[in-house]
């Protein structure tokens, strides 16, 4: 046989999944990215769910000594620093990067190694703060750091080093995914997809990366002030020296307050996609929901100091933040009024994943008034730091943030797997976590008016807290509950699930275009955009009216040779430079030989994984992209 | 029969909705008011006019709150039974917004905030105003993890210096002074007012009316060490006679009320309350013999924590270790022989382990301590009225 018409074996593109592990440690595909940010994120979650439920073990009646105060300390700070950085948002980055490049039509993210880069760290930075542990060192100073409990006079042990740089580690995983995510919607988006034909949960996407670009500076500047403070000696926030604790609370909350949207905005856009294809109706008031998400961002920047409403900065202060604080109620109080007006008249299917969506609507509203209560001052100087505030914000980071992400779940999961998660069991999960999330938080009102603060590792027979705290533990093991069923649903599900098509929901928008799992490079040919909901116009035409209306058929997909799709290669230096941070990070915190130059004491893995890191990224950099 | 059904599945709705409605405003009307107002700490049991005019705003945003959150669920009970999904090829009208609509509930929350943002500002204000005006200023120091009370004099000499209990006289403009050399702490006594930070470099000022006589339970609310939960105190409100009558007695140093003791004497401290004399005072001692010779103090404990509490007319207290332990002699000597397991983290416990005090010392101590009374005795605390004479402490094991 002659030997021409003999196709040359292409070293590259990759087309089809390659599989194993190196697979993963080297993949730049967003999509399997956002599914290793999703599964992290998810451990890191059951890892704080545990420690909830010691915290309310030891907290189940007066006077027990399950843990020790130090200990207790210590879990309620790796309980709020566990969920924000290394549960919730991850959760959100994972949606972010599997969805939302989906969504606007585009192969991948922007910078798909950095993308890869971003996750590395985050997990360098989660393994960092849990390894504190290990090293009987976990952080005990809260959540929010306050100084001066964390200066070296009052907590001399390396616990609040693990806290603080940990966190800077997480800091530029965020900062990074953010600018990623940023460039990816504002350059990458299918022709014709005009910013106000874009899909809402990518809006979101958009100005969610734009807070935290704008919110983790502040956060990295106190963290650094810190860092001089316990390395170095210096006083910014000791006032014997100088310098005046409050300056930290300021700097924290400039970030902190933004943070709660940070976390709570990627939500509002996933049920914002969910409860319109379950309603079979468009999103109410599209424009309004993009303004409102903008206006939400925009004021959470201006309310800062009402987390510090009994530091005594005076009425004017006081008043002016209990005003920009209420304020943000408004767009807030939009946003239910408009889901709520996309199901009016709508004809609505309750899948598990609308029933979470539902679910955040109504329980939202709860945290929303509650907050509405300590808007203001006075009232404020009853609530703060009691369990009322607990109630408050689980109402909007649970009955808000997690309902959404698990709406999200529910919704992709058929898109991410190609396996549709079982309705039944999905249906005990909503409602097991239904009930026993308010059976665990709600009474937490009663026990915060009842004048109980928070950060208490026990309190006395006296003071009547007792009963509601025990219904109050009850709860939150019916709620660990529910996750259990959610994973013996995955499980089952990737088992042997029934197999979704393409668009099992009958979606609006046009990741539900590709096929489920999608291509490596999504789409075949990338899609012209002529309407928001696109697919919807795709199937129905001019939107119809009425009862009856023909779905089309879906355009046969064109076959294009995928060899020709030019994509990203495989890269492990994101990898091994994100691990040079982590022996960096790691040198400041573990005892390991001290380099002495000059005035310089430099502990000998800080130059060491250094060293790698920018090894790697000079290598990264000259590597030939694909 | 689609229509009847359709006829019975809205009926059916409506019914439910307004069951549910009516569950939730019942429900969220009756159960806080009941269920927390029975502690001694409940933020909606006010006694003075200023934890009064906080509570008055919190009911005007609670039933407000109640309205929306009624009305909101209704609509989202009657949405969700109203537009199931009857038939699979079924497809609503397209609606895409409605401005109307829009705007309205844009305003209609911005008029309700307005609603409290008046009362807000204007209690703010009036609360701010009024620790100008003091009848008597008490200034209050957090430490880890008790509270430290001065009752500032003109000459200074006479100045009174306490723990964990504050006695202020009724019918008065109390306000506090606030501060810590440590970390940051938070004054409150929710039945009396708010909370208020103790930040070290600043000073921060919290006024009551104290109308009520009783005695009123205080805690720390901002997170501040190991012990945070343990940091309790009181308020004691009593006539002003007695206040007065308090006040002398202090001033004229304690007196044994027992002649157990060698000598009757309050000088004649015992030589085992050496070692207690280098971090706690008690007026009228100057020194213990052999003491002041602290056996390998930490270094930690330098002069800013140093300081034990004021030991003076020690036998008048109810409680011990702020708030942890009721004031008995059993007490005072299982917390004599291991406080650090009694209250974790605190700086006694660094220098006195179990076995540091022999049991003779320990029953020397108690003894001693115990008989730190005025001589016409301590005087009855006023209870108020409602409320059962009930102390906030732990049993120490």
């Amino acid at each position: 046989m002659a030997s021409i018409a003999q196709p040359q074996v292409m070293a590259q593109p990759i087309t089809k999944p390659a599989t194993g592990l190196w697979s993963w440690l080297t993949t730049v595909d967003h999509k399997r990215i956002g599914i290793m940010y999703g599964v992290t994120a998810f451990l890191f979650l059951l890892l704080g769910g545990v420690e909830a439920l010691i915290i309310r073990t030891q907290l189940a009646r007066p006077n027990l000594d399950v843990v020790s105060a130090a200990r207790y300390n210590e879990l309620f700070t790796m309980h709020g620093t566990t969920m924000i950085f290394l549960a919730l948002m991850p959760m959100s980055v994972a949606f972010f990067n599997y969805v939302m490049p989906l969504q606007i039509g585009a192969r991948d993210v922007a910078f798909p190694r950095l993308n890869a880069y971003s996750y590395w760290i985050f997990l360098g930075g989660g393994i960092i703060l849990n390894l504190s542990w290990f090293f009987h060192a976990a952080p005990n100073a809260g959540w929010y750091g306050y100084a001066p409990l964390t200066s070296t006079s009052w907590n001399p042990g390396r616990n609040v080093d693990f806290w603080l740089i940990g966190l800077q580690v997480l800091g530029v995983a965020s900062m990074l995914a953010a600018f990623n995510m940023i460039v990816t919607v504002i350059n990458m988006r299918a022709p014709g997809m005009t910013m106000m034909r874009m899909p809402i949960f990518s809006w979101t996407t958009l100005i969610v990366s734009i807070l935290l670009v704008m919110a983790f500076p502040a956060i990295t500047a106190a963290l650094i002030l810190l860092a001089f403070d316990r390395y170095a000696g210096t006083g910014f926030y000791e006032y014997a020296a100088g310098g005046d604790p409050l300056l930290w609370q300021h700097l924290f909350w400039v970030f902190g307050h933004p943070e709660v949207y940070i976390l709570v905005l990627p939500a509002f856009g996933i049920v914002s996609e969910i409860i319109p294809v379950f309603s079979r109706k468009p999103l109410f008031g599209y424009s309004v929901m993009v303004y409102a998400t903008c206006a939400i961002a925009f004021l959470g920047f201006g309310v800062w100091a009402h987390h510090m409403f009994t530091v005594g900065m005076g009425p004017t202060a006081n008043a002016v933040f209990a005003g920009s604080t209420m304020l943000i109620a408004i767009p807030t109080g939009v946003k239910i009024f408009n889901w709520l007006g996309t199901m009016v008249k709508g004809s609505l299917r309750f899948t598990t994943a609308m029933l979470f969506a539902v679910g955040l609507v109504s329980q939202f509203v709860i945290g929303g008034l509650s907050g509405v209560m300590h808007a203001s001052p006075p009232v404020d100087s009853q609530q703060n730091d009691t369990y009322f505030i607990i109630a408050h914000f689980h109402y909007v980071l649970f009955g808000g943030t997690v309902f959404g992400l698990m709406a999200g779940t529910y919704f992709w999961f058929p898109k991410i797997t190609g396996r549709l998660l079982d309705e039944r069991l999905g249906k005990w999960n909503f409602w097991m976590a239904f009930v026993g999330f308010n059976a665990t938080f709600f009474p937490m009102h009663f026990v915060g008016l009842a004048g109980m603060p928070r950060r208490y590792f026990t309190y006395s027979e006296d003071s009547g807290w007792g009963p509601w705290n025990l219904f109050i533990t009850i709860g939150a093991f019916v709620l660990a509950t529910s996750f259990l069923v959610f994973i013996i649903n995955v499980v089952k599900t990737l088992r042997n699930g029934e197999v979704a098509s393409d668009d099992p929901w009958d979606a609006a928008t046009i990741e539900w275009a590709t096929s489920s799992p999608p291509p490596v490079y999504n789409f075949a040919s990338i899609p012209e955009i002529t309407h928001r909901d696109q697919l919807w116009w795709d199937k129905y035409g001019d939107h119809g009216a009425g009862s009856g209306v023909e779905r089309k058929a879906p355009a046969p997909k064109e076959q294009v040779d995928p060899s020709s799709i030019h994509l990203p290669n495989p890269s492990y230096f994101p990898l091994v430079s994100a691990f040079g941070f982590f022996i960096l990070a790691l040198g400041m915190l573990i005892d390991n030989p001290v380099l002495t130059i000059g005035l310089l004491h430099l502990p000998i893995l800080v130059p060491i994984g250094g060293l790698i890191m920018v090894v790697a990224i000079y290598a990264w950099a000259f590597e030939p992209a694909g | 029969m689609q229509r009847s059904s359709d006829r019975w599945v809205r009926r059916t709705s409506a019914r439910l909705v307004l069951l549910v409605a009516a569950l939730f405003a019942v429900g969220g009307a009756i159960l806080p008011g009941v269920v927390s107002a029975q502690s001694p700490y409940s933020t909606i049991s006010p006694v003075t006019d200023q934890a009064n005019d906080i509570n008055d705003i919190y009911k005007l945003t609670f039933w407000l709150s109640l309205i929306v959150f009624v009305g909101v669920q209704i609509g989202i009970v009657y949405t969700v039974l109203s537009y199931r999904r009857r038939a699979e090829g079924e497809r609503p009208e397209q609606i895409h917004g409605n401005k109307t609509l829009e705007i309205i509930w844009t305003i209609i929350p911005a008029i309700i905030l307005l609603i409290i943002f008046i009362p807000t500002v204007r209690t703010i204000y009036a609360h701010d105003d009024q620790v100008n005006n003091p009848d008597l200023v008490v200034e209050v120091y957090g430490k880890q993890w008790w509270w430290e009370v001065h009752y500032p004099s003109e000459d200074g000499e006479s100045k009174i210096v306490t723990a964990n209990e504050i006695h202020v006289p009724q019918g008065k403009r109390v306000v506090f002074h606030l501060y810590t050399n440590n970390v940051i702490h938070s004054f409150w006594v929710p039945q009396l007012s708010g909370k208020m930070d103790l930040i070290p470099g600043h000073e921060n000022k919290l006024a009551i009316d104290t109308d009520t006589p009783g005695y009123f339970f205080g805690q720390c609310a901002e997170y501040c060490g190991d012990s945070h939960a343990l940091m309790r105190f009181k308020v004691i409100v009593e006539p002003e006679e007695q206040f007065l009558a308090w006040q002398d007695a202090w001033l004229a140093g304690p007196q044994q009320a027992s002649g157990d003791l060698a000598g009757g004497d309050i000088a004649a401290v015992p030589q085992s309350m050496a070692l207690c004399m280098t971090c706690h005072e008690i007026n009228g001692v100057e020194s213990v013999a052999g003491g002041n010779a602290v056996p390998d103090l930490p270094e930690e404990l330098d002069a800013a924590r140093t300081f034990g509490p004021n030991l003076s007319l020690l036998g008048c207290r109810t409680t011990l270790a702020a708030g942890t332990l009721r004031n008995t002699p059993e007490n005072l000597a299982s917390w004599l022989h291991d406080p650090e397991g009694i209250k974790p983290g605190n700086y006694m416990g660094t220098v006195i382990t179990p076995g540091s005090l022999t049991d003779e010392q320990i029953q020397e101590i108690v003894t001693y301590l115990e008989s730190l009374q005025p001589e016409e005795g301590c005087g009855e605390i006023p209870v108020q009225p409602g409320v059962t004479e009930q102390v906030q402490v732990q049993d120490p094991d």
